[in-house]
């Protein structure tokens, strides 16, 4: 591993330790929240912005692999979409312990909620129907074909129907009045943890792609062995 | 829904996939799956929409705010369900696979047209469900477009 990337990683583990350091310690809870809840701003928000960037590269690389058919833009799509469930699921579990403070109740079916739950559906079936193909070459032209089609779909999800009924959820970040509402100690801790765990996903993304490549060179490597 | 998904594997398990695919262009085949599915759902509705209002002595106000509802709701469903159709057909477990893969993308429309539907109960004015009418309406464009962009790549497969 290079000199470089040990002195990213260095950085990057002092700014999560600020980050973290800065939710709990330095920036005040926010006025109309019960107690400290309003501190998982700085988890929850991160968690479902990272959700939504890996979601787009996951149509991204689906549509580039439609376009140029080259197997690397298949598995970027794939790991995408993993590390997007991932991240869907800690979003859903923060915003859960959130609702265990805020509304008194972990689960309670708000519009924000059903529609997370149906994000996590639409890309546990991208994986299943990966997990159906036998043959490559027909497993990634179906799945990038559905991804496509389930992204049109996550907008009236996560957009419009949420807003269409009454929701319990604090204002989303972009909200209908364009202004950021927070106290500029939030604000300050809430956009640097939005940089730090990007990176932490960037950095995630990179092993994942690294680890696909290895796997689809030593599977060629054993078919060559074999026809030997 | 369940024999919806039918409309394609018929066509692979049944030989005639290949020669529909030398012969006719995508977006031709797309378009008549699309259509003939869309006819079979408005028959079934037709049958089983008064069959159940008579039943359930369910009263509608707002007929035309319930029949676009069912327009609108009804092609959302069949473009979604064909195109996922396209999809299941060229894998080795069908039936079980379309679930999965449809009742996500099926969801939003149904819940619109859910609450579309009662919206219709009790106010008459069409105006009442713009909003309803106005998703489903958008739903089906995007649907539909993303349908024919993508089915080259499904079909040739």
């Amino acid at each position: 591993m290079g000199v470089l990337s040990r002195v990213a990683q260095g950085i990057l583990a002092l700014a999560m330790l600020a980050v973290i350091w800065g939710s709990f310690l330095y920036a005040k809870p926010a006025a109309n929240f019960i107690g400290e809840s309003s501190r998982i701003v700085f988890y929850h928000v991160p968690m479902a912005w990272i959700a939504s960037l890996a979601f787009l590269l996951a149509a991204g690389y689906s549509a580039l692999y439609l376009k140029r058919r080259r197997v690397e833009d298949d598995e970027a799509a794939a790991g995408a979409a993993r590390l997007g469930i991932l991240f869907c699921l800690l979003a859903t579990v923060t915003g859960s312990i959130f609702a265990r403070v805020m509304w008194n109740s972990y689960w309670n079916w708000d519009p924000r909620e059903t529609s997370i739950v149906l994000l996590l559906l639409v890309y546990g079936a991208y994986l299943g129907l990966r997990g159906a193909v036998e043959d490559p070459e027909r497993k990634a032209t179906l799945s990038a074909a559905y991804a496509l089609i389930a992204f049109v779909t996550v907008p009236f999800l996560m957009f419009a129907v949420p807003r269409m009924y009454a929701s319990l959820h604090p204002d989303t970040v972009i909200n209908s009045s364009g202004k950021i509402q927070m106290s500029s100690d939030i604000k300050l801790v809430f956009f640097s943890s939005l940089a730090v765990f990007t990176a932490v996903f960037a950095w995630m993304y990179a092993l994942d792609r690294k680890v696909s490549r290895i796997v689809r060179e030593a599977a060629l490597a054993e078919e060559g062995a074999v026809a030997r | 829904m369940t024999g919806l998904s039918r409309s394609f594997v018929s066509e692979e398990e049944g030989g005639t996939a290949a020669p529909l695919r030398l012969t006719a262009p995508p977006a031709a085949v797309l378009l008549g799956k699309v259509l003939s599915n869309l006819v079979l759902l408005g028959v079934v509705s037709a049958f089983v929409v008064p069959l159940f209002l008579a039943l359930m002595s369910f009263e509608i106000a707002g007929v035309p705010l319930f029949l676009a509802v069912l327009l609108f709701g009804g092609i959302g469903l069949g473009a979604a369900s064909t195109f996922v159709a396209a999809i299941v057909a060229k894998t080795a477990a069908k039936g079980a696979l379309f679930a999965v893969l449809a009742t996500p993308l099926l969801l939003p429309p149904l819940v619109a047209a859910v609450t579309g539907t009662r919206i219709a109960a009790t106010d008459p004015a069409l105006s009442a469900g713009a909003d309803v009418i106005r998703l489903l309406v958008a739903y089906d464009g995007v649907m539909l477009t993303a349908a024919f962009l993508l089915f080259d790549a499904v079909w040739r497969e």
